[in-house]
């Protein structure tokens, strides 16, 4: 491959790069673990907030989930709204990237498999509702779901998503599908099989990798998507994570330490799922669409 | 085959036909619907009737328009430079052998991998100017004295957001990159060392022309997403300080949701959309010419 061997000051330049690399992605975790476990009174108002532990406790991750009661009003009322939300977000999250599965998957292979009419009108229209901004949609949405009733549920936020990844998906695996040769499928067509049936039983279990990686990539653009949730929601009842956290930010003044307890529990699956899959994500990522 | 079984276009339309109705539903007829919107006079929850392209004009006319264009390009033209640069260096630097290559480019996934909004409300708190720990970074290292607020002067401000949404999106140009280094074979750079090329030569008369349409591609794909940057805004400075940082897509939300002016903030909805749509279809365009 392109890779080459280095001597002399290019070998420092480079561990310099590397070191720098590895500070700027980390120190910011660093900084919210600290935060999460260090008493207020080390941090707040601190010209020079601690960066190393004292009395660390995991008091803050216990009272966020409400596992144990919290004195101060403004801490139990947070603690009630995430941890529903982080429920509202699982719900959301795992509807939205099933549906997406379903569509997009039957999409690409009609794409990358099939002749149909409007195939070509298809394609530019999957490819086009990707590109566009959530914002420019959300005026007309928010009236449509206002006349249906349902906004402050979940559904707005399960369909929004789902179009959204369905996008993705179908972009990713005709991409996937492509690659894959379609002489297996053809071999178990002679053998009487149905042209859906090869796509259900030769196919797909052949595009395994290629699903993790669109699943793995609808949930994350999911469980983070934050406008239409902040929209489409008004209480409690339908209200995602993101949406949660950043309110702490502002309107309700809570303890750093329970802010920053959510920030790592809101963090912790994208980055255990990144750390998991990274070869998955990287290979759809480059493969099929550059995911904004 | 079997004559009983559908035809190949039957199933096709069969198969895409979930999709482009949810497509229709909730893309198409929005756009339509955001069109029709933008030409009424909508106060409130009023309707007051059609008043044709008036809407366009006074957002023209009152130059909210023209200073959210402004932030947009603004914005954009900084974060995708910034991105670019840091993300060439970063993906040379992964394109050589060394131990832990692997852990480090699982590494660079994680900021992209965690949602856009936990990322701004992480760094609002880290760049708080009281007690956040990114003024205390620079105290520590004598950068700065005293309280530095970088959400109160227009060019620290944009430069915070770049900074921030680079902190996550840098990722993206990385993996494309060293997609695009990893597939030039090693004997184009072997030619060049028997013409005795250093390093410098190498890169800008080899690599970068190589790179050329990787390069291209990812920088207009960008482009489309720098119109959908909502979310860090929203969450770091809501726009401010003034209209600096109040780029297309944070308009068209104020106007619609805090002023509820449903009529100018579809306005200004259907002029995003059709900025996006105009380098969408560059962008194919260019995928055309370039197979």
């Amino acid at each position: 491959m392109g890779s080459l061997e280095l001597s002399g000051w290019f070998k420092v330049l480079h561990r310099a790069v590397i070191t720098l690399i590895i500070i700027t992605v980390l120190l910011p975790f660093y900084w919210i673990g600290i935060m999460s476990v260090t008493p207020q009174r080390y941090i707040a108002g601190q010209a020079i907030p601690t960066m190393i532990p004292r009395e660390p406790s995991l008091g803050a991750y216990q009272a966020i989930l409400g596992l144990i009661e919290i004195e101060s009003g403004p801490g139990r009322r947070a603690a009630m709204m995430f941890s529903r939300s982080l429920f509202n977000s699982i719900v959301v999250a795992a509807f939205s990237t099933f549906f997406a599965l379903i569509l997009g998957i039957l999409a690409a292979y009609a794409l990358s498999r099939l002749d149909f009419p409007g195939k070509k009108a298809s394609y530019v229209l999957i490819l086009g509702s990707r590109l566009l901004a959530q914002i420019t949609l959300a005026v007309p949405l928010f009236t449509i779901f206002r006349t249906f009733e349902v906004l402050d549920t979940y559904l707005p936020l399960i369909i929004m998503n789902t179009s959204f990844c369905m996008a993705w998906v179908t972009l990713i695996m005709d991409n996937y599908f492509d690659m894959i040769d379609s002489e297996m499928e053809d071999a178990a067509r002679v053998d009487g099989c149905t042209r859906f049936g090869a796509f259900w039983r030769v196919l797909l279990p052949m595009a395994r990798p290629g699903i993790i990686s669109v699943m793995l990539i609808s949930f994350l653009f999911a469980w983070g998507e934050f406008l239409y949730a902040l929209l489409f929601t008004s209480s409690m009842s339908a209200r995602t994570m993101p949406v949660v956290l950043s309110m702490f930010l502002g309107q309700y003044a809570i303890e750093y330490r329970l802010l920053a307890a959510g920030l790592v529990l809101g963090v912790l699956p994208p980055v255990f799922l990144a750390l998991l899959f990274q070869r998955f994500i990287i290979t759809g990522l480059t493969q099929g669409g550059l995911k904004g | 085959m079997k004559s009983k079984e559908i035809s190949e276009g039957k199933l096709g339309a069969l198969m895409m036909s979930p999709a482009i109705l949810l497509i229709i539903a909730t893309a198409v007829i929005p756009i339509l619907y955001v069109f029709y919107l933008s030409t009424r006079d909508i106060r409130g929850i009023m309707d007051m009737g059609f008043i044709g392209l008036e809407n366009y004009r006074t957002i023209i006319e009152t130059g909210r328009l023209q200073s959210a264009l402004v932030a947009t390009f603004l914005f954009g033209f900084g974060t995708i430079a910034f991105q670019m640069v840091v993300a060439m260096i970063v993906a040379l630097a992964l394109n050589v052998d060394f131990k832990g290559r692997n852990i480090i480019r699982s590494l660079i996934l994680i900021p992209w991998a965690i949602p856009t909004a936990l990322v701004g409300v992480m760094w609002s708190r880290f760049l708080s100017s009281t007690d956040g720990y990114f003024n205390a970074v620079l105290r520590l290292l004598q950068l700065a004295e005293g309280e530095v607020n970088w959400f109160l002067s227009r060019g620290t401000a944009i430069m915070m957001v770049i900074l921030v949404d680079s902190w996550k999106f840098t990722a993206i140009f990385v993996m494309i990159f060293l997609a695009g280094l990893q597939a030039i074979p090693n004997n184009f750079y072997e030619a060049a060392l028997v013409d005795g090329a250093n390093r410098l030569q190498r890169f800008i008369h080899l690599t970068l022309p190589i790179m050329k349409p990787v390069i291209l591609v990812a920088l207009i794909m960008r482009t489309i997403f720098v119109f959908h940057a909502f979310d860090l805004i929203f969450i770091l400075t809501g726009g401010g300080p003034g209209d600096a940082t109040r780029v297309l897509s944070f308009y068209t939300y104020q106007e619609t949701f805090s002023f509820l002016r449903h009529g100018r903030g579809s306005a200004a909805a259907f002029i995003l959309f059709l900025l996006t749509g105009i380098v969408t279809v560059l962008y194919i365009k260019f995928l055309g010419t370039e197979n």
